[in-house]
């Protein structure tokens, strides 16, 4: 059967795209069915908490968020606390807000950039699990009704989904029995208070910037609305607060219920659901959209393996065994706040021991870790497959940095150059005499979507700074319309496989200090000309600074000199927040003809603790670690990448 | 004057108010409407603040055999009670009867004059004295004392007749009880959610099971006696599916979870104490243990005033003590309540507290709340963290005698303790020797975070509380003196 999607994704909300994106980083192709025409158009502020963020972080999605507010304290059942309680020293701990519009866009622009498709206005009539797939129904805005296939199919359709209801799913639990009545009212005064108890119910108000006011009322004891009209809520405030807001002109009418819902099972054959599709709740403090971002992170790799012939057995099973507990979990915290919030008289003294226990320290980190979707084991969501997928992408750690390769052509070089820019970096590709393999490096870079430009300069003769700059402002210049350079590798060098010391002429001698040492000296310090607060400068040296090999003695000398370098302008660059470390390969696969004589290879895979030669990968990620933000706590360190042949 | 002070109810309040009033040496009558004892076992167990008490008086050994343990429970989620590092646990399966029988043995002992088949009738409180009317065996007879304390219980007549203010909730639910003999019955100690209700199970001393059966949401019934056993039968039958109608019931009640407490606890010459003053669902016996408090608190204020050491005011302290008190313990069990009675919808609340009291430090929060240690009076201002505490359990070596700081406080008077051999701070207090004894001690290893790491000085209420402490207070020695044992006086001759 020929399928139009490795995975049908139904639902364009926050936990749809989101899930499609993670589809798509890990090898899938998705395909989205949007039933509405257009995004939600609604300002509503969405709430993201310390484990959503740390996993928009790790998929550099807080970049294309841009910055995101810190809202105040959380609540547990409307009882204040801090939720950054949950972890002082985690980056992300609190709250921070994202306006639901905006999370949509651009959540919806990662995957469409991660080249996922996504149809507006097509709504899923019919699903049928095919032996090795699924195939729906689909109503688009025009022509004929038409169907579709695909390994798997997951319903992000939220609370009212269809998928849950086309695929049969059990979705246990009850109905609401107490409900919170909200209305947007203009032309009413009312001060703002926020879960406030009276000894009818509970009152909240807040003005907006235009003058309108949002209300959120209950009245101990009263069952959900049939029909809601303001008149009901008007009465319910007037019962409650005492107060009139009759006369006010609604806006908007809504209410939520503390409803607590689950489905029995998260995937039906090759039907799974995430998000409010799974599970209904209560929506306090906006732990409903960040379950369903985490069952989409816990969800997304593996059906991206499982839907293209890559999992393990048992894969993709762990998504229930890891998820329904999550959100049976969290469905519990959430009705026992329910309880605390909907509760009137009688709640009142277990409310107050409640407010006693968030007065430790303990209590406040263990109800802010739950809240916070901190406190969930998971197995470990694997790094994203360094085999090369076109057109798929990254973890863009260095988006919009800008980053010098120096000998990136081939080899340790050319691998870093392309791990820099698979984080979102613009390289400068730079080589020596090579323009066949530094544009291949360029075209490889390029084929994964991402973006880089060659620089010819010699180095180690006159005027070869000159002309690197030269070539390498220009580029910057032309693609960011500055010449600002984030990024420094300085790993070309010239090297022969031996020579005794006694043979080795002065031309020689100078000439490996020209290239290997002498050069990446001046590159640095025009360089640091380009370089804002931030910067990172790595420089490669080699293990032969910690094993004697006395054939190679002058090349060893330049590394020793080139540690030097690092180790003192270390300290002179950290005012200006630039790291400065050097990484010392050991044996390392570098195209050389050497390396295609097993004998050879297996000799020098003797000198490995791991018993292998090192392949440029293996060194370009410890280099591409060092220029990121995570490495901003390492300078002037000698960085051993030579897969333990120091150990001795 | 007929007695200083007239007592009715001869149950755990009036009895330990007795014993205290006679320790401090003032004369007391407690008319107790029963002939004789009941011999119920109601209240069985004793918090740990109880037993410290009990232990500050030499009333221990009077027990008998009786069980301890750290296992105790917020509103049936189990909680180790041991965290609190107490010298004592708390005890259960010491019936009621026995209690009372104790107390009243001490209090005979000690010159109390206990008159039973007396009911209180009215009371006529003119201002310099009180005029109480009661019935017995030879008719009516009216009692002239200087103080009232009713200690008659839930349904107190000396409440009614004083017109003390008793707001607070109706009972909701029904709990039914028996202490049966002829039965064997797994123990479920923390009690047990069933559809539809509750059902507890604990063993008492002489083979004694007692079972406790509710069914949510029914709301009390009027009666005018105690249940047949056969309701609690049935509704045991209902509920466990094991019938016990064979067994032979030797005391079955009725109670609800009403909650109720009196707007001040004294108004003019009556005082209540007990009972009497706050009524609540029995969680973990805390009513008859708050209640043995309230009279602890009041005994020697009450002597203290009578004997002219201290002024009136000091009894304004035992209404904002003990009101407070009463509040807290009023609150925790109504929390408590809604746990036990609580049905499904009350679940998930149930899930994250029992996951909380898996930290010390919640553990620790709850286990002061339900064993009456959480309590703090307001003695003034300071930053040591024993003022206003109960005074802990602390061995002293003081010269060549090995004592401890409970055993000083037997005599039922104030301790000044100097823990630092400081001859000034003992000159201060020699004003009010004839209230205040002084004693130079040392402690041993104090336990892992005490807190009394660091301190020099205490100086405690006849009830054991801390009124003074050294480092850390606000106020001088004499200040604290004067507020609790009254103006200083130049030596005088003992009475």
């Amino acid at each position: 059967m020929t399928r139009h999607a490795d995975v049908i994704v139904v639902g364009a909300g926050p936990v749809g795209l989101f899930l499609t994106a993670e589809l798509h980083t890990n090898g899938a192709r998705a395909l989205v069915l949007e039933q509405l025409a257009e995004p939600t158009s609604e300002s509503r502020a969405s709430i993201l908490h310390a484990r959503t963020m740390e996993i928009f972080a790790d998929r550099g999605l807080l970049t294309r968020l841009g910055e995101l507010p810190a809202v105040g304290p959380g609540h547990f059942g409307g009882l204040r606390f801090d939720l950054a309680a949950a972890d002082e020293e985690h980056p992300y701990a609190g709250q921070w807000e994202c306006l639901q519009n905006r999370l949509e866009v651009g959540l919806e622009r990662y995957a469409l950039d991660l080249g996922a498709e996504i149809r507006r206005g097509h709504t899923v009539t019919g699903l049928a699990q095919t032996g090795d797939g699924v195939r729906v129904e689909v109503r688009g805005p025009d022509g004929p009704p038409y169907q579709l296939t695909s390994a798997y199919l997951v319903g992000c359709d939220g609370e009212h989904s269809t998928v849950r209801r086309l695929a049969g799913f059990d979705f246990a639990g009850r109905d609401a029995d107490k409900e919170m009545l909200r209305a947007d009212v203009a032309g009413i005064a009312i001060d703002n208070r926020r879960l406030q108890r009276f000894r009818n119910g509970i009152a909240t108000a807040y003005r907006r910037p235009d003058g309108t006011t949002r209300l959120m009322v209950h009245r101990y004891g009263d069952p959900p609305a049939g029909d809601l009209d303001f008149g009901q809520v008007a009465a319910a405030w007037a019962a409650v607060t005492g107060e009139d807001v009759g006369h006010g002109r609604p806006l908007w009418l809504n209410r939520f219920g503390n409803a607590a819902r689950q489905v029995t099972e998260y995937q039906r054959g090759r039907v799974l659901l995430a998000g409010d599709a799974a599970h209904s709740q209560l929506p306090v403090g906006g732990q409903a959209l960040n379950l369903g971002l985490q069952d989409a992170a816990n969800l997304g790799w593996k059906l991206a393996h499982a839907a293209t012939g890559r999992a393990r057995p048992g894969l993709l099973a762990g998504y229930h065994a890891e998820r329904h507990p999550a959100g049976a979990r969290t469905l519990a915290n959430i009705q026992a706040q329910a309880q605390l919030l909907f509760g009137g008289e009688e709640v009142t003294a277990l409310r107050a021991v409640f407010g006693e226990l968030l007065e430790l320290g303990t209590v406040r980190r263990h109800l802010a870790s739950m809240i916070s979707g901190l406190d969930v084991q998971e197995r470990p969501r694997p790094p994203v497959s360094t085999t090369l997928i076109p057109g798929r992408s990254t973890v863009d750690r260095l988006t919009d940095k800008t980053a010098l390769v120096t000998g990136s052509s081939r080899g340790i070089g050319r691998a870093t150059a392309i791990r820099l820019a698979r984080e979102g970096a613009l390289v400068a590709v730079h080589y020596a005499t090579n323009d066949l393999a530094a544009g291949e490096t360029v075209a490889l870079i390029e084929k994964e979507g991402g973006c880089a430009f060659p620089v010819r300069a010699e180095l180690g003769v006159p005027g070869d700074m000159h002309e690197l700059f030269l070539g390498l402002e220009r580029g910057l210049k032309e693609r960011t319309g500055e010449s600002r350079l984030d990024i420094l590798v300085n790993n070309a060098g010239v090297t022969t496989t031996g020579q005794a010391p006694e043979d080795l002429t002065p031309e020689e001698f100078d000439r490996y200090f020209a290239v290997n040492a002498k050069a990446p000296y001046f590159i640095v310090q025009r360089a640091l000309e380009l370089m804002p607060e931030g910067g990172r400068i790595v420089n490669i040296s080699s293990g032969l600074t910690r094993t004697a090999n006395p054939d190679q003695l002058a090349y060893s000398m330049t590394k020793g000199a080139i540690e030097q370098l690092t180790f003192h302008l270390a300290r002179r660059l950290a005012p200006r927040g630039i790291t400065i470390n050097s990484v010392a390969p050991g044996i390392t696969n570098n195209g050389g003809a050497i390396f295609d004589i097993p004998e050879a290879v297996e000799a020098m895979s003797q000198f490995s603790a791991f018993k292998r030669i090192g392949e440029a990968g293996d060194v370009a990620d410890v280099i591409t670690f060092l220029t990121t933000d995570g490495a901003r706590w390492i300078t002037g360190a000698f960085i051993d990448a030579t897969g333990g042949t120091l150990l001795g | 004057m007929d007695a200083s002070v007239v007592v009715v109810g001869a149950g755990p309040a009036g009895l330990m108010l007795a014993g205290e009033l006679r320790l401090a040496g003032i004369d007391v009558m407690v008319l107790e409407r029963f002939p004789q004892r009941t011999g119920e076992s109601r209240g069985i167990g004793f918090t740990v603040r109880t037993m410290e008490v009990f232990d500050q008086r030499g009333l221990l050994r009077r027990l008998g055999e009786y069980q301890t343990s750290t296992m105790g429970h917020f509103g049936g989620l189990p909680l180790d009670i041991g965290v609190l590092g107490a010298a004592h646990q708390a005890a259960r399966t010491v019936p009621q009867s026995v209690t009372e029988e104790a107390l009243e043995a001490w209090a005979t002992e000690l010159g109390a004059h206990i008159r039973r088949g007396h009911e209180f009738r009215s009371l006529d409180d003119t201002g310099d004295r009180v005029t109480v009317t009661a019935s017995g065996p030879d008719g009516v007879e009216k009692i002239r004392a200087r103080y009232l304390v009713g200690c008659d219980g839930g349904r107190s007549g000396v409440r009614k007749a004083a017109g003390f203010d008793f707001p607070g909730t109706d009972a909701t639910t029904e709990m039914l009880l028996a202490d049966l003999r002829g039965v064997d019955l797994e123990p479920r100690m923390t009690g047990q959610q069933v559809g539809g209700g509750f059902v507890m199970v604990a063993k008492l001393a002489g083979g004694i099971h007692r079972v406790i059966v509710g069914e949510r949401g029914i709301p009390p019934r009027r009666r005018t006696e105690p249940p047949a056993f056969a309701e609690v039968a049935d509704l045991w039958k209902r509920f466990t599916g094991i019938d016990i109608s064979h067994a032979e019931p030797v005391w079955v009640s009725a109670f609800g979870d009403a909650t109720r407490q009196v707007t001040e606890y004294r108004r003019g010459r009556v005082l209540l104490a007990g009972d009497s003053a706050h009524v609540h669902l029995p969680a973990g016996g805390q009513g008859m243990n708050t209640s043995i408090q309230d009279s602890y608190n009041l005994g020697w204020k009450l002597a203290a005033v009578l004997r002219g050491d201290a002024p009136e005011s000091l009894l304004d302290t035992y209404h904002t003590e003990r009101h407070e008190a009463g509040a807290r313990m009023l609150a925790n069990t109504q929390a408590q309540s809604l746990l036990v009675l609580g049905g499904a919808e009350v679940q998930p609340l149930r899930a994250v507290l029992s996951e909380l009291i898996g930290y010390p430090e919640v553990a620790r929060h709850l286990a002061a709340k339900v064993s009456g240690l959480d309590i703090r009076y307001d003695v003034g201002g300071g930053t040591n963290p024993v003022l206003g505490r109960r005074m802990p359990h602390l061995p002293l070596t003081a010269g060549a005698r090995t004592t401890s700081s409970t055993e000083l406080l037997r005599p039922g008077r104030g301790v000044l303790l100097d823990l630092a051999g400081n001859a000034m701070l003992r000159r201060r207090a020699q004003d009010w020797r004839d209230r205040v004894d002084v004693v130079t001690g040392t402690a041993g290893a104090l336990p892992e975070h005490s807190p009394l790491a660091g301190t020099t000085a205490v100086l405690l209420r006849p009830d054991g509380y801390v009124a003074w402490a050294a480092p850390g207070n606000r106020q001088s020695l004499s200040s604290a003196l004067a507020r609790w044992f009254g103006p200083a006086t130049r030596p005088r001759p003992r009475r």
